[in-house]
C-alpha cells in the first residue's frame, strides 16, 4: 500500500471498487420493475455503479491521482474495530450492564501502558460511563437499553 | 413569502423561555469544550446530541443544536494558540499568527481577539442568513423536478472542483457516499433494494449512524493508534484576554471582509470553515500595509481566520435551510437533526414552520453573545479540558455515540452500521480520500435520485434541463465547476510527477 510501489494504493483501491461494484451491479438485476415505471429502481444504482466503474478503471490504469501519500495502517486501530463489532454482537446476548462496562474498561485500557493505576482509572471509566450513559439514556430520554442475560 | 410579526415574536419568546436560555447556554459550554479538544469538532458533537434532542419541542431541540454549533466552532482557536495544536481544523490558519503571538507573550491578546473575531464572524453570517435565506427560498418555491436535479447536481460537481488535484478521489467518495444511500427503501417506489434479504437492511443505513461513524468512530480508530503521551503546556500564560479598542477598530474592515468571504464559502457545498479561514487569511495578508509580519504573530491574521471560519455557520445554514443542501459536514448532521424532527429542509420549510426557523435565527444571534461572554468569562478554566486523559474521555464518547445511535431506532443493526463506517472513514481518511463529499453524497443522493426519476416519468426526457433558464443555469455552473477541476488537476499534474520521481 506504499505510495512508491509498482502497485500504488489508488489502484488496489480501483480494483476494490470494480469488484465490489460488479457485484452490486448484478445485483441490481433481482430489483423488481414495474410496466409503469419508465427507468425502474435499478437504474439509479446502475448510474452510479456505472460511475465508480469508469473512475475506478482510470484509477487502475492512472495508478496514482493525487499528491497526497498514503499513511501506514496500525493494527491497533483495526483492534478498536474489531471490539466494535465483537460489542454488536455480543450486546443483544449479554446486554447493555454487562457489556458496556467491560467494553469501556478495556478501551480504557488499549490506550495507555497497563499498570495498577490504570487499572484502577479503568474501572472507574468503565462505572461512571455506563452510569452516565444509562442515566441520559434511560432516565432522560425513557431509552430501553439492551438487558441480554439480566432479563 | 410574507413576514407575519406575531410568528417572529413567538419564536422570540420562545427562545426566551428560562430553560432554553439554559439549553443554549450548556449547548454553547458543550460546544466549546468539544471545539477545545484536538480531533473532536463540531460535527461530532451536534452528531452525538441529536439522540438528545429527540424528546425535545423541535425548537428547543434545534437551538441546543445551534448552541452546539456555534460553540463547537469556536472553540478550536484556543488550543491553536497556546500549543499549536488546532481544536478544529477550521482553525488551521489561526495558528499560523497566534501561536507565535503566545511566544511573544501575547497569549492574551490573540485569545481576546479571537474570541471578539468569532462573534463578530458568527453575527454577520446570521444577519446574511436572515436577509437571504427567505429570498433564496422564495426563489426555489418556483423549482420543480429539473430545477432540483440541476442544483444537487450543482452541489456534486462542486465537490470535484474543490478536491483539487485528486478530483477523482473526491468523486469516489462521493459516489461510494450516494450508494451507501441507495440501500433500504427507495424514495419513488418505497421498495427495498440492496438488501441481500436481510429485513434490517430494509430499512436503510441511516444518515446518523453513517455520519458518527464517518467521523466520531474513525477519529478514535485514529486516536487509539498510539498509546497517550504527555499533553503539550502552553508555550505562555495568558495575561488580560480583553482585546484593545486600537485592534478592534483598526481592523473594522478584516471583520466585514473575512464575515462576507467565510459566509460566500460556507454556502459552498463541502467546503466549510477550513478553507474559508484560509481563504480569508491570505486576503488579510494582500490587503495588509506589513504583509511581512503575517506568520510572526500578526493579529490581523488570528482575526481574519476566526472570523470567516464562524462566519461559515450562517453560510451554511442559508443553503441547507433554502434547499436542504449541506454546506459542510456539521451542517449535512443539522439537517438529519431536522428530519429527526419530522421537518424537511427547504422552501416548504418557510413556509410549513416559520417558527421553527425564526427559532433557529434566535438561536444563532443569542449563541454567538453567550458563546463571547462565556469565553471572556472563563476560558481559562475551559482550557483545562485539554489535559483531561484521552483514556477517560474517548471511552465515555464511544459509548455516548453507542447508545446514542441505539437510542434513534432501538436497533442494535443501527450500532454495526455506524462501526462499518468508522473503518470506512478510517481508511479512506489514511489513504487522503475526502470524507466531505461522501457526506454530501449521502444526504444529496435520495434528493437527486428522487427529483431525476420524477423529472424521466414527468417529461419522459433529459430535455427540461435546459429548457428551463434556471436549471440550464446550474447545469452550465455544473460543467464550469468541472472544467474548473480538470485544469486544477492538469496544473497539479507535473508536481505530481516529480515528487514520484
Amino acid at each position: 500500500m506504499r505510495d512508491g510501489s509498482s502497485f500504488p494504493f489508488d489502484r488496489w483501491l480501483g480494483v476494490v471498487l470494480l469488484v465490489i461494484g460488479a457485484g452490486l451491479f448484478y445485483d441490481t438485476f433481482f430489483f423488481r420493475t414495474f410496466d409503469w415505471d419508465p427507468v425502474g429502481m435499478a437504474f439509479w444504482p446502475r448510474v452510479l455503479l456505472a460511475t465508480m466503474g469508469v473512475v475506478a478503471i482510470w484509477h487502475i490504469v492512472k495508478g496514482r491521482v493525487g499528491a497526497e501519500v498514503a499513511e501506514r495502517f496500525t493494527p491497533r486501530a483495526f483492534v478498536v474495530f474489531g471490539g466494535g463489532v465483537a460489542y454488536v454482537f455480543l450486546l443483544d446476548t449479554l446486554g447493555f450492564f454487562i457489556l458496556t462496562p467491560v467494553a469501556l474498561f478495556g478501551y480504557s485500557l488499549w490506550l495507555r501502558p497497563v499498570s495498577m493505576r490504570a487499572i484502577v482509572s479503568g474501572g472507574f471509566v468503565a462505572v461512571f460511563g455506563t452510569g452516565l450513559v444509562y442515566a441520559i439514556f434511560e432516565y432522560g430520554m425513557d431509552v430501553i437499553l439492551p438487558r441480554g442475560i439480566l432479563g | 413569502m410574507s413576514i407575519d410579526p406575531s410568528i417572529i415574536l413567538a419564536a422570540l419568546a420562545n427562545v426566551l423561555q428560562p430553560w432554553n436560555i439554559v439549553f443554549l447556554v450548556l449547548g454553547v459550554i458543550g460546544g466549546l469544550l468539544v471545539g477545545i479538544v484536538p480531533g473532536l469538532g463540531p460535527t461530532l458533537a451536534v452528531a452525538l446530541l441529536i439522540p438528545v434532542t429527540y424528546a425535545m419541542p423541535p425548537e428547543v431541540g434545534l437551538s441546543l443544536l445551534i448552541a452546539v454549533y456555534v460553540g463547537g466552532m469556536s472553540g478550536g482557536f484556543v488550543t491553536a494558540v497556546l500549543i499549536r495544536i488546532p481544536g478544529t481544523p477550521a482553525s488551521m490558519a489561526t495558528l499560523l499568527d497566534g501561536f507565535p503571538m503566545a511566544q511573544k507573550g501575547q497569549a492574551g491578546a490573540a485569545i481576546g481577539n479571537a474570541i471578539v473575531a468569532n462573534f463578530i464572524g458568527t453575527i454577520i453570517s446570521a444577519i446574511c442568513l436572515v436577509t437571504f435565506a427567505p429570498l433564496l427560498a422564495a426563489f426555489a418555491l418556483k423549482f420543480s423536478f429539473a430545477e432540483y436535479t440541476a442544483v444537487c447536481l450543482f452541489a456534486m460537481t462542486a465537490v470535484a472542483a474543490i478536491t483539487g488535484s485528486s478530483a477523482s478521489r473526491g468523486f469516489i467518495t462521493a459516489v461510494i457516499g450516494m450508494l451507501a444511500a441507495c440501500v433500504g427503501l427507495t424514495p419513488v417506489d418505497g421498495l427495498p433494494r440492496f438488501d441481500f434479504g436481510f429485513s434490517d437492511m430494509e430499512g436503510g443505513l441511516g444518515l446518523l449512524p453513517a455520519l458518527i461513524g464517518l467521523f466520531a468512530v474513525s477519529q478514535m480508530m485514529k486516536d487509539s493508534e498510539r498509546q497517550t503521551g504527555s499533553t503539550p503546556r502552553p508555550v505562555s500564560a495568558m495575561s488580560s484576554i480583553l482585546p484593545s479598542f486600537r485592534d478592534m477598530t483598526g481592523n473594522a474592515f478584516n471583520y466585514l471582509r473575512s464575515g462576507l468571504i467565510g459566509t460566500w464559502v460556507g454556502v459552498m457545498p463541502a467546503m466549510g470553515g477550513g478553507p474559508a479561514a484560509l481563504i480569508a487569511y491570505a486576503q488579510a495578508r494582500n490587503a495588509s500595509k506589513t504583509p511581512e509580519r503575517f506568520g510572526h504573530g500578526a493579529v490581523e491574521g488570528v482575526i481574519a481566520s476566526e472570523t470567516a471560519n464562524n462566519a461559515t455557520i450562517g453560510g451554511g445554514l442559508i443553503i441547507a435551510l433554502t434547499l436542504g443542501i449541506p454546506g459542510d459536514p456539521t451542517s449535512a448532521v443539522l439537517l438529519g437533526g431536522l428530519m429527526i424532527h419530522g421537518l424537511q429542509p427547504g422552501p416548504q420549510l418557510f413556509l410549513n414552520n416559520p417558527e421553527v426557523l425564526y427559532g433557529i435565527y434566535f438561536s444563532l444571534f443569542f449563541s454567538s453573545f453567550i458563546m463571547m461572554l462565556v469565553l471572556f468569562l472563563s476560558v481559562r478554566a475551559l482550557v483545562k479540558v485539554i489535559y483531561i486523559p484521552r483514556f477517560w474521555l474517548q471511552p465515555i464518547l464511544i459509548a455516548m455515540c453507542v447508545v446514542g445511535v441505539y437510542s434513534l431506532n432501538n436497533r442494535i443493526f443501527d450500532i454495526g452500521v455506524m462501526f462499518a463506517f468508522g473503518l470506512l472513514g478510517y481508511v479512506l481518511e489514511r489513504l487522503h480520500y475526502p470524507l466531505p463529499p461522501m457526506v454530501l453524497g449521502i444526504v444529496l443522493g435520495p434528493l437527486l435520485e428522487a427529483n431525476f426519476r420524477k423529472m424521466l416519468a414527468a417529461e419522459g426526457s433529459l430535455l427540461p434541463l435546459v429548457e428551463s433558464p434556471i436549471a440550464l443555469t446550474f447545469v452550465v455552473l455544473s460543467v464550469a465547476s468541472l472544467v474548473w477541476a480538470a485544469r486544477l488537476r492538469r496544473k497539479s499534474l507535473p508536481e505530481i510527477s516529480e515528487k514520484s520521481g
